[in-house]
């Protein structure tokens, strides 16, 4: 395609990014914005591969869009068996919202909300263009870190640049976000409540048998992406996204898929396992090399699969346990999966 | 010529969404509505498929495309479902047409 047509889709893509950005800050429906916010992840996704950074688009369309979508969809419909019929509709939520401001009646509030919203649009017009001012004269890449990363890239241990990064040159940060995820999981059961499961009484029959096509395509992708990781966009986060993608979807399907067969402390080892096996081959070295995280050269490769393979599904089981937490049913000490009514606060 | 056959399949495929899309925002109720975006879109993407499929330089970027298709099908078929099914629930009435006089 002509630069010009190239031009702009780029335009579109960064216009609607800001649209979209502002629709989900800004509307008051908020299962609007959160609509708005799945939206976001996408476009979002699109200008990272237009960018060329694959592995960053992979992992904003899984994670940005697809599994932080569903963790804001859940909490949405647990809060609102939290609040009552009411606000399961979403123009009642909105006509509330609106009636609760000052001079603003029943209906007023989607006029509202439009003037803010121009006002927004036009603040951050004027914000990009000062921005684009000063960026558009892109420096020149001058080979700086780009350079260094492709230099140093045969002791890295794989021949994904972007793999080389997150997981040997700036293993640190990746140690950190995988951290995070664990923090996460350990904040989520730290406050974690057992509220009423009313599980759905119609059998999912349509979505099950979705459930059985993709599930096998899930799990073999899953692997594909953490193998490829050394050598093309894929790896850890983006793995684990689909096989948590999986479990979401089985679960919703009315078949927690671990359910049974997995007591609390496997539970509590497979979420850990990720960031424990990291940070023990990340002293290993330490005590070899005298530096934290330096994997050597003959080792790399196989010290970041394994790390690679462990934090799959650590991070996995860690953004499906959040999605349980989120719609309310967190793990319970019995295990992970719905707490019988019956024995609730038990 | 491949590249004309594939900008034909490209216009057909455009215009399949543009029919979904206005089916999308003009029909009366939620259940056509679905009917429309899901239907139209997943031919359109179709033919996108088809485009792309004449254009790909292996086979497996053709059984790829394939395989893209396929899952989108089935996860807009699914998704339809659902969301109907939920509108049902919700007692969100079907559109009837109104009463010739």
């Amino acid at each position: 395609m002509d630069a010009a047509g190239t031009g702009i889709i780029d335009l579109l893509l960064g216009i609607l990014m800001v649209l979209l950005a502002g629709a989900s800050l800004l509307l008051q429906q908020l299962f609007r914005s959160v609509m708005a916010f799945i939206g976001l992840g996408l476009v979002v996704a699109v200008a990272w591969a237009r960018l060329g950074a694959v592995d960053i688009a992979l992992a904003e369309a899984m994670i940005g869009s697809g599994i932080t979508g569903a963790l804001l969809l859940a909490s949405l419909s647990r809060m609102a068996r939290y609040e009552g019929k009411k606000s399961v509709d979403p123009d009642a939520r909105a006509a509330g919202a609106a009636s609760n401001r000052p001079g603003n009646e029943g209906r007023a509030g989607p006029k509202g909300i439009r003037w803010r919203g121009v006002t927004a649009a036009a603040v951050l017009v004027a914000a990009m263009a000062l921005v684009f001012e000063n960026v558009f004269p892109l420096p020149a890449p001058d080979g700086g870190i780009p350079d260094l990363v492709i230099r140093n890239l045969p002791a890295s241990g794989v021949s994904n640049p972007v793999t080389a990064v997150l997981l040997n040159f700036r293993a640190y940060d990746t140690l950190l976000e995988i951290g995070v995820v664990l923090l996460a999981v350990l904040g989520m059961r730290a406050v974690g409540s057992h509220p009423q499961f009313d599980r759905s009484s119609h059998p999912e029959v349509v979505l099950a048998g979705f459930y059985r096509l993709v599930l096998p395509v899930l799990i073999l992708f899953s692997a594909y992406m953490v193998w490829v990781g050394a050598k093309d966009p894929g790896g850890a986060f983006q793995a684990a996204a689909l096989l948590a993608a999986g479990g979401i979807i089985g679960w919703m399907t009315g078949t927690n898929p671990l359910a049974r067969g997995l007591p609390d402390t496997g539970l509590r080892m497979m979420v850990s396992a990720g960031f424990a096996v990291f940070l023990s081959l990340g002293v290993l070295f330490w005590i070899q090399s005298g530096m934290f995280l330096a994997f050597a050269p003959v080792t790399a490769g196989w010290s970041i699969l394994a790390i690679e393979v462990l934090a799959t599904i650590s991070i996995a089981l860690s953004l499906f346990v959040l999605f349980l937490g989120s719609s309310g049913y967190p793990p319970s000490a019995r295990g992970i999966g719905p707490v019988p009514a019956d024995r609730e606060g038990g | 010529m491949i590249d004309w056959i594939s900008a034909l399949f490209l216009v057909f495929a455009a215009l399949f969404f543009i029919g979904g899309s206005v089916g999308l925002l003009r029909f009366p109720d939620v259940y056509s509505r679905l009917h429309a975006l899901t239907k139209a879109d997943n031919i359109g993407l179709g033919f996108i498929v088809l485009a792309l499929l004449i254009q790909a330089r292996s086979w497996d970027w053709a059984l790829k495309l394939l395989l893209v298709w396929i899952f989108v099908m089935a996860a807009s078929a699914t998704n339809a479902y659902l969301i109907a099914r939920t509108a049902l629930r919700k007692d969100i009435p079907v559109w009837t047409p109104p009463e010739q006089e």
